[in-house]
């Protein structure tokens, strides 16, 4: 028998994550399970109690993380059932009303399952109706529903939502979705028939009349493919022609086109061959690999307004002592505001009274909370996490210093190394040198041979040598591999990604929120006196317990289940007193407790006394995240230049560098040093970033990969979205670019060795009628089979 | 070989196609088309618990129909 004990790790019944300590249980069908905090357990309680117990057995990725609203944000979700706050976003209908509302936090179709089962439930809902593939919802309810219940309801699922109202480019991005599918449709449809057709024409015996029956009939057919479904390719052509910047779409419209005029002149003529069939497949194969690009793009999709998620909507303004709520528009410099904790602050500004800790992560990458008192500044969008302050609005709207980086990205991003990409070039010289070597053919043809051949071979070779198989040849390899990709959780939106990946050698990486999970986390309990660890552990978090603050919320969950009771308990602002078995206990800042000076910077430090002295301290930080080393590792194992870059402190930069073993670091950089040191690398680098402090480095940035947590400006500005937050993905997607990179060349391979075999025959007219359309349809069918091959994903 | 038969069905494969895009072009107008994602999966989330004979169902489902049924007549209150 093995004696060794394992230390199982369990999974959260929920979310997935580690459960740390007891957990807390829920009750289900196949007895207890365990997750790993309160909002969970709620979450997971309140699926049981409805009956969806189902989404754990549909859903094929873990829940988002619940976090439990307290009062005051119950109370604000009240503002929800105001009608004039309604009237905002919502349209009447027959017998209510009706919203559009974004919903985050979408990972499979069971979340919409299980969103919509919730709130069809709900008193007064008439109908909700979730889109996975945009991640709205479509609400209609009677007018005595309250919809402060609808938003607490799915608050407490995990998911974000919030309303909006339909922006001109979604509106436009809607109608190009049904556009793109009718085209699809037509192409596919009208291919299937006129194969079909074809197939008539060979192998049988037929008379003139047959074949012209058939080649009338395929011709109406392939009009509406032409007309309609290849319209985006003859359009894109005719641009990169007008620019300059003839791109892939420019043979593609030439084989397409003459082809298509070839057929149509032997249909009218009743002499010669027609390849209607190839036009049709073509234009099918293509539309695909173009739609699933237009997909992933919409995925993305952003909600108009980026600083959304950052500011807040309302604000309270302190007019002759009486505080007044007013929209963040109308706030002016000087005017006076006040802030409760859990909230943001609207703009830049002094505070003029109170003493508070704020969160700047998100804003300058300092993964503790940072004490800020009377005359100390503070920035809009930094989080205000324990007390009450005034201040005084010193920049508001766009002179705030988040608008001020915003616009430092838009500058960055224009200064975004441009890479001319493989096929553009290839297809380039293409077009060149059949245009040349038809010219040519024509000439040979005119003078020296048969001029009445010379027109038809010169068309024959144009058409022979038509660039299916090569226009097809990077798309379809494209496409593969970003839906290979896609569903691993490695979101791509833009299509050069690919192909710079594997140019990539510098790794850049953002700190707090990136290669952590930029949630505090207790690391170390050192007790000094009366108390062993597990009785403190107890008492500090019962202590907290009730407290909207990371640190509180941290201790919450490194304690045990069951907590002691206390008496008297205080919330000091800078720390917590309360009484426990006779003794007045003061857990807090070091300062506070005990005037005595913290150990060290690296971690956030608490101190817990009584009356008789010390009893011990307490160490927290930011948590790493779990596949941190490993991705680490085996991204140093492949000789990348790996390096940190951060906005935080020195020191805490310093030991998580040191335990992952990255021998590159820079610490307290602001945005624009971020920039400058992007600047300074001269090979191509790739930078993985989560906060606005990313923004604009990450605009720069040959790739930029954004974390599922970062702000929406942030991910507005990447290529790439990480969507669980997994960092080893990277070295998997980065053999995966390199794969697609073979595949490509391996693809334009084929096709240039078919044209190199069919030119010289078609150029002394020797090619068949069977055996052009076999040729041409086999060389896009390998090329198709061979990409296909990227359905896998490299491990 | 007679092919005179071409000249019947050629014509009809035609009708029939007109009629295939006729459907799929109001069923994308309808906006059955909008979500391509969640409908593939969400027909396997059944809820019919309640639907198997009594004496069938294992525990796990006679749970899952005992919650179905408390559902229902809550919306039947409504």
């Amino acid at each position: 028998m093995e004696l060794v004990a394992t230390q199982e790790l369990i999974n959260c019944y929920h979310c997935g994550e580690q459960v740390d300590g007891k957990g807390f249980a829920v009750e289900t069908s196949q007895g207890q399970e365990l997750c790993c905090c309160p909002g969970c357990q709620a979450a997971a309680r309140m699926i049981q109690d409805s009956g969806l117990e189902g989404y754990y057995q549909f859903r094929d990725q873990y829940a988002p993380k619940p976090l439990e609203l307290d009062d005051e944000q119950k109370e604000q979700l009240r503002l929800y059932d105001l009608e004039e706050v309604q009237d905002r976003f919502r349209h009447a209908t027959k017998d209510g009303y009706e919203a559009s509302w974004i919903i985050e936090g979408l990972s499979c179709a069971a979340c919409v399952w299980l969103i919509e089962k919730q709130l069809q439930d709900l008193p007064k809902i008439q109908d909700a109706r979730v889109n996975l593939t945009t991640g709205r919802m479509q609400l209609k309810w009677h007018p005595q529903a309250k919809l402060s219940q609808v938003i607490a309801q799915v608050k407490a699922l995990g998911y974000g939502i919030k309303p909006y109202s339909q922006s001109n480019a979604e509106k436009q991005a809607a109608k190009e979705n049904r556009q793109f599918i009718l085209r699809l449709a037509v192409a596919n449809l009208a291919s299937m028939q006129v194969m079909m057709n074809t197939f008539f024409l060979t192998g049988h015996e037929l008379g003139i009349a047959d074949i012209a029956l058939i080649n009338w009939m395929s011709l109406i057919l392939t009009l509406p493919v032409i007309l309609y479904s290849c319209q985006p390719f003859f359009i894109n052509a005719w641009r990169g022609l007008k620019h300059r910047q003839p791109g892939m779409d420019v043979p593609v419209s030439l084989g397409l086109g003459l082809a298509f005029i070839a057929s149509l002149w032997s249909t009218f003529t009743g002499t010669g061959e027609t390849h209607y069939e190839s036009v049709t497949m073509f234009a099918g194969f293509l539309l695909i690999g173009r739609y699933i690009e237009f997909r992933a793009r919409r995925a993305f999709g952003d909600s108009g307004n980026e600083l959304e998620d950052v500011l807040p909507l309302t604000c309270h303004r302190v007019v002759n002592g009486r505080s007044e709520e007013i929209t963040v528009n109308k706030l002016t410099p000087n005017d006076l505001v006040q802030v409760s904790p859990g909230m943001r602050f609207p703009c830049d500004g002094i505070i003029v009274s109170g003493q508070t800790e704020v969160d700047c992560s998100y804003f300058s990458g300092e993964s503790l909370p940072v004490a800020r008192g009377p005359k100390d500044s503070v920035q809009a969008g930094t989080l205000n996490l324990s007390q009450v302050v005034q201040i005084q609005a010193l920049n508001t709207g766009s002179n705030t210093q988040i608008s001020a980086l915003r616009q430092l990205m838009d500058r960055a991003s224009e200064s975004k190394p441009r890479i001319a990409e493989l096929a553009d070039i290839v297809s380039r010289y293409f077009v060149v040198a059949v245009l040349i070597i038809c010219s040519f053919t024509f000439a040979l043809w005119w003078f020296w041979l048969d001029q009445e051949r010379a027109f038809w071979v010169a068309l024959s070779v144009l058409v022979v040598t038509c660039p299916c198989a090569l226009g097809l040849a990077t798309p379809m390899s494209l496409s593969v591999a970003t839906t290979t990709l896609r569903r691993n959780g490695f979101l791509i939106t833009r299509s050069h990604v690919l192909e710079r990946l594997t140019q990539v050698q510098n790794l850049l990486f953002d700190k707090t929120g990136t290669l952590t999970k930029g949630q505090l986390k207790l690391q170390q309990v050192i007790p000094i006196a009366q108390l062993d660890e597990t009785q403190i552990l107890a008492l500090v978090a019962a202590m907290e317990q009730g407290q909207n603050h990371p640190i509180a919320q941290a201790l919450v969950q490194a304690g045990p289940e069951q907590l002691p009771q206390l008496d008297d308990k205080i919330n000091h602002g800078q720390g917590i007193s309360a009484r426990w078995q006779g003794q007045q206990y003061r857990l807090g800042k070091p300062q506070w407790v005990a005037n005595s000076m913290p150990p060290d910077d690296q971690f956030a430090w608490l101190l817990l006394a009584n009356e008789q002295g010390l009893v011990a301290w307490l160490a927290l930080s930011d948590e790493l995240r779990e596949d941190a080393h490993q991705a680490i590792s085996q991204l140093t194992n492949r000789g990348y230049q790996l390096q940190v870059l951060s906005g935080d402190q020195h020191n805490r930069v310093q030991a998580l560098t040191k335990t992952l073993g990255i021998p590159s670091f820079a610490a307290d950089l602001r945005p624009e040093q971020k920039l400058d040191r992007l600047k300074g690398l001269t090979e191509p680098s790739l930078m993985v970033g989560d906060g606005l402090n990313d923004a604009p480095i990450l605009a720069a940035a040959d790739v930029s990969v954004a974390m599922a947590n970062a702000s929406e400006l942030t991910r507005h500005n990447s290529d790439v979205l990480l969507l669980n937050n997994q960092l080893t993905l990277l070295p998997r997607a980065l053999t995966m670019a390199q794969l697609t990179q073979a595949n490509i060349k391996q693809n334009l391979s084929i096709a240039l060795i078919y044209n190199l075999l069919a030119l010289p025959a078609a150029m002394a007219g020797l090619i068949a009628p069977w055996l052009g359309a076999i040729g041409m349809t086999l060389s896009s069918v390998v090329v198709v089979v061979n990409a296909l091959r990227l359905h896998r994903m490299p491990k | 070989m007679n092919m005179s038969i071409l000249l019947l069905l050629i014509p009809v494969s035609l009708g029939l196609l007109a009629l295939f895009l006729w459907v799929m072009t109001w069923a994308i107008r309808s906006g059955q088309y909008d979500d391509l994602d969640s409908p593939a999966s969400r027909i396997l989330y059944d809820e019919d618990a309640d639907l198997i004979p009594k004496d069938a169902r294992t525990p796990n489902q006679e749970r899952l129909a005992q919650q179905l049924q408390k559902k229902n007549s809550r919306k039947e209150e409504q």
